[in-house]
């Protein structure tokens, strides 16, 4: 069997994977530095921009991330769960053209979302609110959570719940009972990737945040945007690991390839 | 009046006829099988008769009572599908004691009933467990232990055991038998598999298109197929084409190709179709001439393809130890005149 | 099963709906009506319906310079994106159990991380001192160091980095249908590695290809992050040009109109893709 890749190929891997992992590298390099400018510490290692970071206002924008983050994940799988069971149970007028507008947001750039959130907020007069914030949030997530939803629904087995029917359960107590354990899984799944989808979220965030609203991405962003100094290297070395940790737990529960097609910002 | 009763069923999906006028009548305490290839509507009409599926038209009838607007979890009836669709996150115990708790029974109660058919089915020591810890054949037992738990009027089994290796296949069979027979429970169960129709059923459906064929006990519908359809879907069969050309005494006087034969059942004169099961040719004397083509051996018979005036016919014919007929031998086929059976074509 | 059941579907579904249609469907008709309002300085947005800032954002050099650059970076980043992702993709689909997903998880881990924190290290790395300028200057590739930062060049590389893990998930995704003992097959009756990779991978590969592409190209053309931290204020595109209108110039009319072009164009090239891809590769997607 000929599956085994050629020197030639292999040397093409090694430079993509260098290039993948180069950036991310070089910023968890950089976090350890002792010198208070951009350099790759050498002979000296220290935690100091590590430090730094607690006494930044980098902290209360990780929470509110965390928060806005939290509370779009749990609205739009709430919302989630009725329409995946709408559209996966049932046959009716619409059930094609519902699907396709639930996951709609998908076509959307993020850049037109912010905007669009941007007009929503003034016109009725929530600038700088937290709740529609999070509103807003929930539309970037919505189509994760129905996806893995849907996934869960479609992957069970509907003979448990037609077996519960016919034991005496009614619609409701076979939803509570079967499907809803039995879809737990997938659902966990879709809120964490939704979970991850709003706390990365930068685009469409940086043109409502305002001081009560600046999460953490945009904090950054801003931070940057004016200089960059090895304290936005150590959150994002943070960052990176808080990444690694989502990534194993992922990986072991769900796989990540499955999960990741079609994620995206720039 | 039966017990159950279905009158001119009815199954459309859009354009598509599943069932297409099926009326069926079981007895109390009877085990029906329905049997037929796949797509034949078998498997859409247990669904009918559970509730799951709406009837596009006719009725359906349990214990006197009219099922219309009967739900699911209001009729009664335990169900064995074929996946088991056993509760994942539940143990035994509580896949068993789902139905009685749906239905408010007392703890107390609850716990006997639950031991009394986990002993029915013979898992008492694998309560605690979770389905994916037991083989395919004690989830099989899990799953008729929770669709008997409930004490339904009707138990209804979707191919039972066609998850099951070939093996516990066999042990199985007997198995659900003897508890169908221990509880007495009217039973309807589907399958694609005749052997496992004929051995366990009382009574035989044969269905075909969306309609019943043939039904009757096992060994009366194996002998009396009526159609070609049902003489070949059950066991093997030699089907040859023939013309009637005439009766007496209660015997048809068929003609096929250049070769006349008696043989029995009801036609009129004209085109019709002959059945000579396999296992009812022998070897003799005297007979219809004719060649081995082939002898191959199946371990307790032997399975032999005889080239003869009517055409190819195969003959089973037990090993009973000795020398069998060699390829390219020359031998007489013959038969008792009840073997050669005129059906519908 | 009838009467109730019948509405059952559209009540379960009507969360979900009123969600999408306030805080979405509504802003977007929202920010179209206000693309007809007009702005000045002195009198603030002044409702009324013509189409000025349309002929502005259509007509203009400056934004005409602005909408080329965008689309251009969006090519260039596809274009590479597919040199170098459909070849990665290939190799993953050659390993070995262990090493392929481990692999996988280093190509598509980064997508955990904000795209912040990846395009932070490529400002690490373009920067005049960084490594690359180091590593370049070492090996007499430059002679001295060279301004990565703020080119186009350090954005197509920064947005291929941030994009290029989506290529090799799509292109991977449809190579894993295709059958190794195809490839076995097409070899043992006597074809060349590279006949083999011609006529029986890539066609197989090309499904996955483009629709790779249009992820990668649909993102590129609307990213903010990275070409606003790599790209910096000279070499705006169309995502940075609305964000300037808007928490700028404070003219939120024409913002809103720039973004409707870039949705339009999006929506309208999206479209005719499908189009073409449908008819021309009917056969392969079957």
């Amino acid at each position: 069997m000929t599956r085994t890749n050629g020197p030639l190929a292999l040397a093409f891997h090694a430079v993509f994977i260098a290039f993948i992992l180069a950036p991310l590298v070089v910023v968890i390099l950089v976090a350890f530095t002792p010198e208070s400018y951009l350099s790759i510490p050498t002979t000296k290692w220290s935690l100091r921009w590590f430090e730094a970071i607690w006494a930044s206002d980098f902290i209360p924008a990780f929470w509110i991330s965390v928060y806005v983050a939290c509370g779009a994940a749990t609205i739009a799988l709430v919302v989630s769960v009725p329409a995946a069971i709408a559209t996966a149970r049932f046959d009716f007028p619409g059930r094609q053209a519902l699907g396709a507008y639930f996951l709609s947001p998908l076509m959307v750039p993020h850049v037109v979302l912010g905007v669009a959130l941007l007009r929503f907020m003034a016109e009725v007069g929530l600038t700088a609110n937290m709740a529609a914030l999070i509103m807003g949030h929930v539309i970037i997530v919505l189509p994760f959570t129905l996806r893995l939803a849907l996934a869960a629904l479609t992957g069970m087995n509907r003979h448990c719940e037609w077996a519960a029917w016919s034991l005496g359960a009614s619609q409701w107590a076979v939803f509570r009972r079967v499907t809803l354990p039995m879809i737990i899984p997938g659902l966990a799944g879709g809120w964490l990737l939704a979970f991850i989808q709003s706390f990365d979220e930068l685009t469409m965030t940086v043109f409502v945040a305002s001081p009560g609203t600046t999460t953490l991405p945009v904090r950054m962003f801003q931070y940057i945007t004016d200089n960059i100094d090895p304290m936005v290297a150590s959150i994002s070395t943070a960052l990176i690991v808080l990444a690694l940790v989502l990534m194993a737990v992922m990986e072991r529960v769900y796989g990540l390839e499955r999960l990741l097609a079609g994620k995206g910002e720039a | 009046m039966a017990f159950l009763e279905l009158h001119g069923l009815v199954q459309r999906y859009g354009p598509v006829v599943a069932v297409d006028g099926v009326d069926l009548a079981v007895d109390r305490g009877e085990f029906l099988s329905l049997l037929g290839p796949s797509g034949c509507g078998k498997s859409t009409t247990l669904m009918a008769i559970a509730g799951f599926v709406e009837p596009t038209a006719g009725r359906i009838v349990l214990g006197g009572r009219d099922m219309a607007q009967v739900k699911p979890n209001r009729r009664n009836i335990g169900i064995v599908f074929q996946s088991f669709a056993l509760f994942p996150h539940m143990t035994v115990a509580e896949n068993v004691g789902f139905g009685l708790e749906m239905r408010s029974i007392a703890k107390a109660e609850r716990t006997q009933r639950i031991a009394e058919t986990l002993a029915l089915v013979r898992l008492t020591e694998l309560a605690g467990r979770y389905p994916k810890q037991l083989s395919g054949g004690q989830q099989q037992r899990v799953a008729l232990a929770r669709a008997l738990v409930i004490r339904p009027d009707l138990l209804l089994l979707d191919e039972p055991m066609s998850s099951l290796d070939a093996k516990l296949r066999e042990e199985m069979r007997v198995e659900i038998r003897d508890i169908q027979r221990k509880v007495q429970i009217t039973t309807i169960m589907v399958t694609h598999d005749q052997a496992e129709a004929l051995l366990m059923a009382d009574r035989v459906a044969v269905m075909d298109q969306g309609r019943i064929a043939r039904i009757g006990k096992p060994y009366e519908v194996y002998e009396n197929p009526g159609s070609a359809f049902v003489s070949d879907f059950l066991g093997r069969t030699n089907l040859l084409p023939a013309t009637v050309v005439g009766r007496s005494a209660g015997r048809l006087r068929v003609k096929i190709g250049a070769v006349e034969i008696d043989a029995v059942g009801e036609a009129p004169d004209g085109a019709a179709m002959v059945s000579l099961r396999p296992e009812r040719l022998s070897f003799a004397a005297q007979g219809l001439p004719g060649t081995i083509e082939s002898a191959l051996f199946m371990g307790g018979q032997w399975f032999y393809r005889v080239a003869t005036g009517i055409g190819q016919l195969s003959v089973i014919r037990p090993n009973e130890g000795g020398a069998h007929v060699a390829e390219g031998g020359a031998v007489h086929v013959a038969w008792p005149v009840d073997a050669a059976r005129v059906v519908q074509g | 099963m009838a009467g109730k059941r019948v509405l059952l579907p559209y009540g379960l579904s009507l969360p979900a709906a009123a969600v999408l249609t306030v805080f979405m469907t509504a802003p977007l008709v929202m920010v179209l009506l206000l693309s007809f309002n007009s702005f000045t300085m002195a009198t603030g947005i002044q409702p009324g319906f013509k189409l000025a800032n349309y002929i502005e954002v259509l007509g203009d050099s400056y934004f005409h310079t602005i909408f080329g650059r965008t689309f251009l970076l969006a090519l260039w980043v596809t274009g590479i994106s597919i040199l170098i992702g459909a070849p990665e993709a290939y190799v993953i689909h050659r390993m070995r159990p262990p090493w392929r997903s481990i692999f996988l998880l280093v190509i598509l881990g980064p997508l955990l991380v904000s795209v912040i924190v990846r395009t932070l290290g490529w400002a690490v790395l373009l920067g005049r001192g960084g490594m690359v300028n180091t590593v370049l200057v070492k090996l007499g590739v430059l002679e001295r160091p060279m301004e990565f930062m703020y080119s186009f060049t350090g954005m197509t590389v920064a947005l291929v980095h941030v994009l290029v893990p989506f290529m090799v998930l799509s292109v991977w995704t449809s190579l894993r249908r295709l059958d190794p003992a195809v490839e076995a097959a097409g070899l043992s009756l006597g074809a060349s590695q590279w006949t083999v990779l011609r006529r029986i991978v890539l066609p197989q590969a090309v499904p996955g290809i483009l629709a790779g592409s249009l992820i990668v190209f649909t993102l590129a053309a609307s990213a903010f992050a990275t070409p606003a931290i790599v790209g910096g204020r000279r070499l705006k595109v169309a995502a940075m040009a609305a964000y300037d209108e808007f928490l700028n110039s404070q003219n939120w009319p024409l913002g809103a109109a720039i973004v409707v072009v870039l949705l339009v164009a999006m929506v309208a090239i999206v479209m005719i893709y499908n189009r073409l891809v449908e008819r021309r590769f009917k056969q392969v997607f079957q």
